[in-house]
């Protein structure tokens, strides 16, 4: 394996050095392969988006002319019954903000052999992903929308869009989940910086994606 | 300089940004062209800001176009810097450049993925039909399939030796699997049995618990005075008789219970259903 040698009575290991050595696992292959995993993520929000704006502007346009032609005021887009408060996607923003760095700690460490901080990298990471979720619970609670509202195009869009962003946030913690069990079953890290780095494109990708939303829904409603 | 994977998709982001913006134009009722006849000054600033400000004709193909561009951007530029992960750069990543990385032998079939489909699946359907069981087990399926798959993918780089990899493999996942699995089995076989015991009423639960108790006696006597039978021929009995008991716990779980058709006939009937009381409260306190 490393070069490391085990006692002949070491039943636990006899088996594993009597084996050839293992074939050394190509790299960048998985850089490759993550760029396009990530690639139909951001296709899938981009079909999202679009829906998202078309049936806003649409809406708007009709609510344009029915008050050009009765009067009144136009309906909102988002339900007025709708708690929509910023103070929640700005704590998310700020939170994935932080995330970038820790996340860059972490393909760090991984690189510097540094099994410890790696570990302790991916552990802030994934309570910041965490973090995430429960703010967008809190906030799903919070707007009060029903899913299934038939006076509101937005709302089975909004949670679309935003459900969508939570399983993208579970995908990536699956991702750091396998980058920390490769730094604790390596016996050395920098082996698998590819497998830190591309859970690092997937996140960064995530971020990305949730600053689009953020400006999407909840700046420009 | 530049790979054949940074030029496919290099070209493709470049369609992608060209099509959105012709898209947009086209797409768009501005009021009219601004400057020499053709220029539309609102369409080119919504265009150029992506709609933040202006008009960017039909938003949901500009959108897409403009995603799609991203999609092919972020391909292309991994493909670039990485040089298209072909041999030859991943070779100079060795302590010999010229000495090519040996290709990694096909690893044994996996099930996993399939598994793994089969679990959101079944997650999916849980979550569409609000039906709670669904989804704990679709979850408990994907985190199972998360664990296993790591494992036999860690196991598969262990050494050049597929046999060697097996073992490997094994002797990390038994230390959790059979314990996992034996609860599992027991509990299982725990709520089948109750399901029966459930079913039926005083006197064919008695019935019941004693055709099981024999059964259990008489393959722990098999296992213990005749144990030339082997570990294999010991393992499917035990299979069967766990078969047998849980396709019967599913069973009377979905017929209708015996004590159903008993209801009004007297003081026996009576004294049979205390006895059912008994026996539910018995065995919801195991």
């Amino acid at each position: 394996m490393s070069g490391t040698t085990f006692s002949p009575t070491d039943l636990a290991h006899a088996v594993v050095t009597e084996a050839p050595a293992p074939f050394v696992p190509r790299k960048r292959t998985l850089q490759i392969g993550t760029a396009a995993f990530t690639a139909i993520w951001v296709m899938y929000f981009g079909g999202l988006f679009g829906a998202y704006v078309s049936a806003r502007n649409s809406f708007k346009d009709l609510q344009a002319d029915i008050v050009a032609r009765d009067g009144g005021t136009a309906a909102s887009w988002i339900p007025d019954s709708a708690q929509v408060e910023l103070t929640a996607p700005t704590i998310m923003a700020w939170t994935l903000l932080m995330s970038i760095i820790t996340m860059q700690w972490a393909v760090y460490s991984f690189k510097r052999n540094d099994r410890r901080h790696s570990l302790i990298a991916l552990a802030t990471q994934a309570m910041f992903g965490a973090a995430v979720i429960n703010q967008v619970v809190f906030q799903w609670n919070q707007l009060g929308l029903v899913i299934d509202d038939p006076g509101s195009g937005a709302t089975p869009l909004i949670y679309a869009i935003t459900a969508s962003h939570v399983a993208m946030i579970a995908v990536a913690l699956c991702l750091l989940a396998f980058a920390a069990f490769r730094a604790l079953a390596s016996s050395n890290t920098s082996d698998h910086v590819d497998v830190a780095a591309s859970a690092a494109t997937f996140w960064y990708a995530m971020v990305g994606l949730y600053f689009v939303i953020w400006i999407l829904i909840f700046i420009t409603k | 300089m530049f790979t054949p994977g940074f030029k496919l998709f290099a070209g493709l982001a470049t369609i992608g940004i060209i099509g959105a913006f012709v898209y947009g134009l086209s797409s768009g009722d501005a009021g009219g062209p601004d400057y020499f006849g053709f220029v539309d000054r609102n369409a080119i600033i919504g265009l150029v800001s992506l709609g933040w400000k202006g008009n960017v004709g039909s938003a949901n193909g500009f959108i897409v176009l403009i995603f799609m561009s991203i999609s092919a951007a972020l391909i292309g530029g991994t493909a670039v810097a990485f040089r298209d992960a072909d041999v030859e750069s991943v070779a100079e990543l060795g302590d010999s450049a010229s000495a090519m990385p040996l290709a990694q032998r096909p690893t044994a079939p996996s099930w996993w993925p399939a598994a793994s489909a089969v679990g959101l699946g079944v997650l999916l359907i849980g979550l569409v039909m609000d039906t709670k069981a669904f989804w704990i087990i679709g979850l408990v399926l994907l985190a199972t399939v998360a664990v296993e798959w790591a494992l036999t993918a860690w196991a598969d780089r262990s050494t050049g030796d597929a046999v060697t990899n097996l073992a490997v493999r094994d002797r990390v996942g038994a230390s959790f699997e059979i314990p996992l699995l034996g609860v599992a089995l027991g509990g299982v076989l725990a709520l089948s049995i109750s399901r029966m015991f459930l079913w039926a009423t005083g006197n064919t639960a008695v019935v019941i618990a004693g055709v099981l108790s024999l059964v259990i006696i008489a393959v722990a006597l098999l296992a213990a005075f005749r144990p030339q039978i082997g570990r294999r021929a010991l393992g499917a009995i035990i299979g069967v008789v766990s078969v047998v008991i849980i396709g019967l716990g599913i069973l009377t779980a979905v017929v209708e219970p015996l004590h159903g058709h008993h209801g009004d006939h007297g003081e026996e009937d009576g004294e049979q259903h205390s006895a059912l009381v008994v026996l539910e409260s018995t065995v919801e306190t195991a």
